[in-house]
Formats: C-alpha cells, sequence, structure tokens
C-alpha cells in the first residue's frame, strides 16, 4: 500500500513538476495584451538620470515588498530603493515572496510587514489578481503603495512601470533597424501565462504586422526565466526554422546570448534589460542592442514616490519609465547603461 | 540472532543485477522511442532526422541522463532525491566562481566536492538518522536555493574561461560534450552496479533492507554511497549545464529534480527500490527528451506540452504497474473481483493476504 501510494504521489508530483514549474505570473482573462499603460508621466533617460528623491519630513518606516531576490533584476531593483531611502533619509524593510504564483506568502508578508508598523510601501506584485488582497490590506489602512515592475488588479496604489507593450514594439524597430531586409526571425517569450512577457510579445508582433511586412516571427517559443530551458527550446525552434535572419527575446537571459549556437550567434539580436553578463555581451556583439528595464528606476523612483506621498506632495498616478534610448556598443558603459547595475559587492538586506 | 542466508538474498539481486547490465527486456521502451521518432520524421522530415537536432538532442538529454544516472542509485535504495536540481544550480554558482576566479580545474574540483558533501549529508541523515527523504532533500534543496543565492548575491555568475565550452557546450570532436560526458558516467555507473559487490548490496537494501541488514550487509555504508553517488552525478550535471547555457546560475537545472525521477521510473527503476536498469533509464531519458523536443518542433504551445509530458509521466507508471501483474488480475475480474484487482496494486481495503 505504501508504495502503490508513493508510486500515485510520484505520477502526480511528475505531472505538476512538468506542467507546474513553469509558471509565471499571472495573465488573467480580460487584461488587454495589446493596449499601452495609461502614463500620467514619461519621463526620458535624461530625466530620470537627474531626478533625486524627495528628503522626508520625518523618519517614515517604508517597506519593500519584491516577488523574490534570486535574479539581478530584484536585486537591482532592491539597491534602487536602498539609494533612494538613504537619500530622503528614511528606514527601508525589505522582503521578498518565492517567486511569482505565490501570493499567499506574500499576503502572509503583508500582515507581517504591517503589525511591524510601515508608513509606505513599494509593492511588486507576485500575481496580477493573487496579490489584490494583500493590497486591501494596505488600502484598509490607508497606507499609500505604490507598485512596480508588474500589475495588480487593484486602482489603490500609484505605479512605476515599464511600458511593457510599448517596449515591445520599440524592439520591432530596433530589430528592422538592425535586419532592414527583414526576414524571418524567432522571438523568445518568457513565461507563457506573464503579463509582462505577453504584452512584450503583442507590441513586437503588432508592430511587425503594422509597420514591417517584410518581417515575419515564425515562432515565438516560451519558457520560465530559465536560461536552460530557454536555449532548449530555441535549438529546438532553429531545427524547424534554421533560415531564420534575425533573432529577438524578451529578456536578456532567454537565451543568455553566449549560448546561442553558431551560426546563429552571428545573427542580428535584440533583447530586452540589462546585466553584467549582457554588457559583456554587448560589448562581444553577441547583442546588438537591449532596451533597458530601468529596475533601478523602479526602487528608486518607488521610495521616492511614497515619500512624496507621505510627504503630502501631489504625485503622478502612473510613471512610466523610459526604455530608450537602447543600449549597443557604443554606450554600453555610458552613465545610463550604469544606472541598469549595481556594484558588485552589493547584497540587500532583507527581514 | 539468527543470520540469513545471503544467498537468498542474493537470489533476486543477481536478477536484478541482470537487468541493470542492459540484458532485461526493455522492448516496450523502444518501440515507443520509434514510435514517437517515427511519428516526427515523417510530419517533420526537414526539422526532426537531422543531424544538428540529433546533436540538439544529445546536448540536452546527455545532462538529463547525468542527473538521472544518480536520481536510480536513490531510487534503487529505496529513496529519492528532491535536492538533485538545487544542487545543480548551487554547483553552477559555486563551481562556476571558482572557475572565473581560479581556472577551469579548480571550479571542477570545488563543483565535484560540493556533490559529494551534499550527497554525504544526504545520506547521513536518511540512512544513519532514519529521517524521510522527503524531509531530508526538500530542506537540503531549500538550503542550496539560499546558500547559492547568498554566494552569488542574487546575480548570475559570468565569464568563464573558454575550456569550460568543453563541459557542454562544444563537441569533443563531432560528439557533443554533454552526451560523452554522460556516457562516460553510463559506463562508470555499470561498473559500480553491475559489477562491483556495491552494487549487489545498494539493489539488495532496495530489494530487502531486513534481510540485508540480518545477513551482515552494512547498510548504513551503501546506502550512503547510493546518495554521495546521486550527488556527485547531479553535480556533474550541474557543471554540464554551467557550461550549455554559458551562465552560472541558483536556477540552473530547475525541474530536473522531478525530471529525472520521472525519467528513471519510465525507465522501469521502481519506486521503493530494488530493481531498474541502465538500459531503462537511458531509454526513459532519450523518450522525454525526443517528446519534448518533438512537441517544440512541432510548435505546440507551452501548456501543452506539459499536458503531454505529465501524461506519459502518468501513463509510465501505469503501464509499469501493469507489466507488474495488474494486467491479468484485469482481465480476471470476474474470477478474482474488483478486490483482487484492488488487492494486487495495494489499494485494498483488506490486506492481500488476509484474501484466500
Amino acid at each position: 500500500m505504501k508504495r502503490v501510494v508513493l508510486l500515485c504521489a510520484f505520477a502526480l508530483l511528475g505531472a505538476a513538476s512538468v506542467a507546474g514549474a513553469r509558471t509565471g505570473a499571472g495573465g488573467p482573462a480580460g487584461t488587454d495584451f495589446h493596449a499601452p499603460l495609461n502614463c500620467s508621466t514619461k519621463p526620458t533617460a535624461q530625466q530620470l538620470l537627474s531626478y533625486k528623491v524627495p528628503k522626508a519630513k520625518k523618519r517614515y518606516q517604508i517597506s519593500l515588498m519584491e516577488v523574490s531576490l534570486n535574479g539581478y533584476y530584484y536585486v537591482l531593483l532592491a539597491y534602487g530603493a536602498e539609494q533612494a531611502a538613504k537619500q530622503a533619509g528614511v528606514d527601508l524593510r525589505i522582503t521578498a515572496a518565492s517567486g511569482y504564483t505565490t501570493p499567499a506568502i506574500q499576503l502572509q508578508q503583508a500582515e507581517d510587514v504591517i503589525s511591524k508598523g510601515t508608513d509606505g510601501v513599494v509593492f511588486a506584485p507576485v500575481d496580477i489578481n493573487g496579490s489584490v488582497p494583500a493590497v486591501n490590506k494596505f488600502k484598509a489602512r490607508k497606507i499609500p503603495v505604490v507598485q512596480v515592475s508588474t500589475q495588480v488588479n487593484s486602482p489603490y496604489p500609484y505605479t512605476v512601470m515599464q511600458d511593457d507593450y510599448l517596449m515591445g514594439k520599440a524592439l520591432a524597430d530596433q530589430m528592422h533597424k538592425l535586419a532592414p531586409k527583414g526576414g524571418e526571425g524567432i522571438f523568445m517569450a518568457g513565461p507563457s501565462n506573464a503579463t509582462w512577457s505577453r504584452k512584450r510579445v503583442a507590441g513586437f508582433e503588432d508592430q511587425v504586422k503594422a509597420k514591417y511586412p517584410d518581417m515575419k516571427v515564425v515562432d515565438a517559443p516560451t519558457s520560465l526565466v530559465d536560461p536552460g530551458e530557454a536555449l532548449t527550446k530555441l535549438t529546438a525552434s532553429l531545427q524547424a526554422h534554421p533560415k531564420i535572419t534575425w533573432l529577438a527575446s524578451v529578456d536578456y537571459s532567454l537565451p543568455v546570448p553566449q549560448a546561442i549556437p553558431s551560426p546563429y550567434n552571428k545573427l542580428p539580436y535584440a533583447t530586452m534589460g540589462f546585466d553584467p553578463n549582457t554588457q559583456k555581451a554587448v560589448q562581444g556583439g553577441f547583442v546588438k542592442t537591449t532596451l533597458p528595464t530601468d529596475a533601478y528606476y523602479m526602487g528608486y523612483l518607488g521610495v521616492g514616490t511614497v515619500v512624496g506621498l507621505l510627504n503630502g506632495q501631489e504625485e503622478p498616478r502612473v510613471q512610466c519609465t523610459p526604455y530608450l534610448p537602447g543600449i549597443t556598443k557604443a554606450n554600453a558603459t555610458s552613465t545610463w547603461a550604469q544606472k541598469q547595475l549595481y556594484p558588485a559587492s552589493y547584497k540587500p538586506k532583507t527581514g | 540472532m539468527a543470520r540469513i542466508d545471503i544467498t537468498a538474498v542474493a537470489q533476486p539481486v543477481r536478477r536484478r543485477r541482470a537487468r541493470w547490465s542492459g540484458a532485461g527486456n526493455e522492448l516496450g521502451l523502444v518501440a515507443a522511442l520509434a514510435a514517437l521518432c517515427l511519428v516526427f520524421a515523417i510530419r517533420y522530415p526537414s526539422a526532426f532526422p537531422t543531424t544538428s537536432n540529433l546533436q540538439s538532442m544529445a546536448q540536452v538529454g546527455g545532462v538529463l541522463l547525468a542527473v538521472t544516472l544518480g536520481q536510480a542509485c536513490a531510487l534503487l535504495v529505496g529513496g529519492f532525491d528532491l535536492s538533485v536540481a538545487a544542487n545543480m544550480g548551487f554547483v553552477g554558482v559555486l563551481g562556476g566562481d571558482m572557475m572565473v576566479h581560479h581556472g577551469l580545474a579548480a571550479g571542477i574540483v570545488a563543483g565535484v566536492a560540493a556533490g559529494v558533501v551534499i550527497g554525504l549529508v544526504n545520506g547521513l541523515l536518511i540512512a544513519g538518522l532514519g529521517v524521510s527523504p522527503f524531509v531530508v532533500t526538500l530542506g537540503m534543496l531549500t538550503f542550496l536555493k539560499a546558500f547559492g543565492n547568498e554566494i552569488a548575491h542574487g546575480a548570475p555568475i559570468f565569464g568563464f574561461p573558454s575550456s569550460t565550452q568543453f563541459l557542454g557546450h562544444t563537441g569533443w570532436g563531432p560528439i557533443p560534450s554533454p552526451i560523452a560526458i554522460a556516457a562516460i558516467l553510463a559506463v562508470g555507473m555499470w561498473v559500480v552496479l553491475g559489477v562491483l559487490r556495491a552494487g549487489t548490496y545498494i539493489y539488495g537494501i532496495g530489494g530487502n533492507r531486513e534481510a540485508c541488514r540480518a545477513a551482515g550487509v552494512p547498510v548504513l555504508r551503501y546506502e550512503v554511497l547510493a546518495y554521495v553517488l546521486c550527488g556527485t552525478l547531479a553535480s556533474v550535471a550541474g557543471l554540464m549545464e554551467l557550461s550549455r547555457v554559458s551562465i552560472g546560475y541558483v536556477s540552473n537545472g530547475s525541474g530536473d529534480d522531478l525530471l529525472s525521477i520521472a525519467a528513471a521510473v519510465i525507465g522501469g527503476v521502481a519506486i521503493g527500490g530494488g530493481t531498474g536498469s541502465l538500459v531503462g533509464v537511458v531509454l526513459g531519458v532519450s523518450v522525454l527528451t525526443v517528446l519534448t523536443t518533438g512537441l517544440t518542433i512541432a510548435g505546440v504551445g507551452e501548456f501543452y506540452q506539459d499536458i503531454v509530458s505529465g501524461g506519459v509521466i502518468v501513463l509510465s507508471v501505469l503501464v509499469a504497474r501493469v507489466r507488474g501483474g495488474m494486467f491479468p488480475q484485469v482481465l480476471r475480474l470476474r474470477s478474482g473481483g474488483v478486490e483482487g484487482v484492488l488487492a494486487r496494486v495495494g489499494l485494498s481495503t483488506t490486506s492481500g493476504k488476509g484474501r484466500r
């Protein structure tokens, strides 16, 4: 009996692993993936570089609730928030859930944050709908919330975010500049049900249809934000589409540029996001252009906005971070590019 | 205490060891694999039956084979290891960091040593202290992920020496390096489990732990050895994956924990221990690799791929049960009744021994 129970458990676990290990942020019915954000302001890169967080009127207790701290993007976001907290003169407490689709953990953390005492929250939702109860907890106590990174289905929070749909469109423009004759190409997508990925794919495909009839997306394989899985999917897709003339992806690690098999690593490749390895890949010519995702400014601007609200200032409801100029070999070490990185010795302080 | 004659234990073990030597009947899996290849080759003649696709599948399958060979050891002694994927990610970070700062050899030594230690700790806690494999390896999984992130500060490790590519990115001549390394590991495993006395004991422990103990077999030592082999092979797979994806990341190998169990079970390794074959493990890995590659070439959506893969895993377990004797009972429903079938698969409300 014990053996059969074990057997059944493993069969279910096996099925669940293959099915469940590949999920991402929620992409619910009713979300319009083909629409840009309704931005109140769209600061340029230059405006962001000169932005300073407001000084706090008193030493507020601010909480940063991250999706995870496993990944360059999330750590950079925390770094930006810490820098802002120092400059504003506030205390920052960082918590992290266990990745996307872990709303129960995030809800528990929201309760913990409230019980420890917080004046304002910078909130990265783990799920567009699953994170709503956590937001409602803050709303009930009139604690200001600024959502960053990805959306939550609630009108309560202020927003600091990249416009994924327009980023997808901009990437198509960049791709066509790199492959002016067009041709067939593969666009590596992120998790199937991740809002950010689906919006970027939608933007890219819409722009190709509208402006570049000579370009064709022959495949858009989805994968977790997992370089290994993405590489496996890409190599399989290349078997079916060996004559592609360009390559693009929604994220710099899907796959890692240096891992793209020869001769396809010579094709023009454009992506989104930035980290030290991507900087090296840009400098080495593996990546021609990458559109930054501004994780630093999500944290920095997020804390700045919360402090502004607590000071009694009016803040824009939706601030859209810039994705241009794209980072190329020419500006791979520019101030703008350096703002997409954190010092190698940095480690976020949680708890 | 009366000692049990070792031959009584060794008799079934000899039969099982013969299976590990590849003498067993794996025709069903070969047929399934051939059918899958045929379907994909006919449907996608320009994409599937090509040298480049074979090389691509060998790269992916090589890494999975390495980790599955180790997982099979843990399964053979009646346990399992949920920490193999975390082990791969941790070794990707630790070994990768050592490679960047001290060279390839230091990275390999550090990575493999980490795998040995991980396996040793798992083995001692499970076999020595009697803690459940689920609890121990789940704890190890959590620990390794956190420790890996602590070392890497949540960031990827990159900038390896170019020689690292021979571990999983480029070929050894015409042979993709992951499959070459996996083949060496498979030969090593054949020697350990099919030739050496350790293999007899590992099978024996999975088949009948108490009988082995009574026969004087040092159960603790060989059960620990099985977990050390599992941890070590997972660490080698971690180094291969690091090279394949050109980055050391805690998430490297994610999903391979349960995929390795699935591949081993598809290949006929019994959950509960005592039975399994090298040929079966290779075939199990091959079936999963061909299936996932073929579905991707076919452009099947991610969710449908998961549904199909999950279905294959469950089906394989059921087929294994049928091969184990459930099927004849189903045919004899009228004579044995439903209770007979349930008893045969171990789901009876009354013990099978209690039936007349």
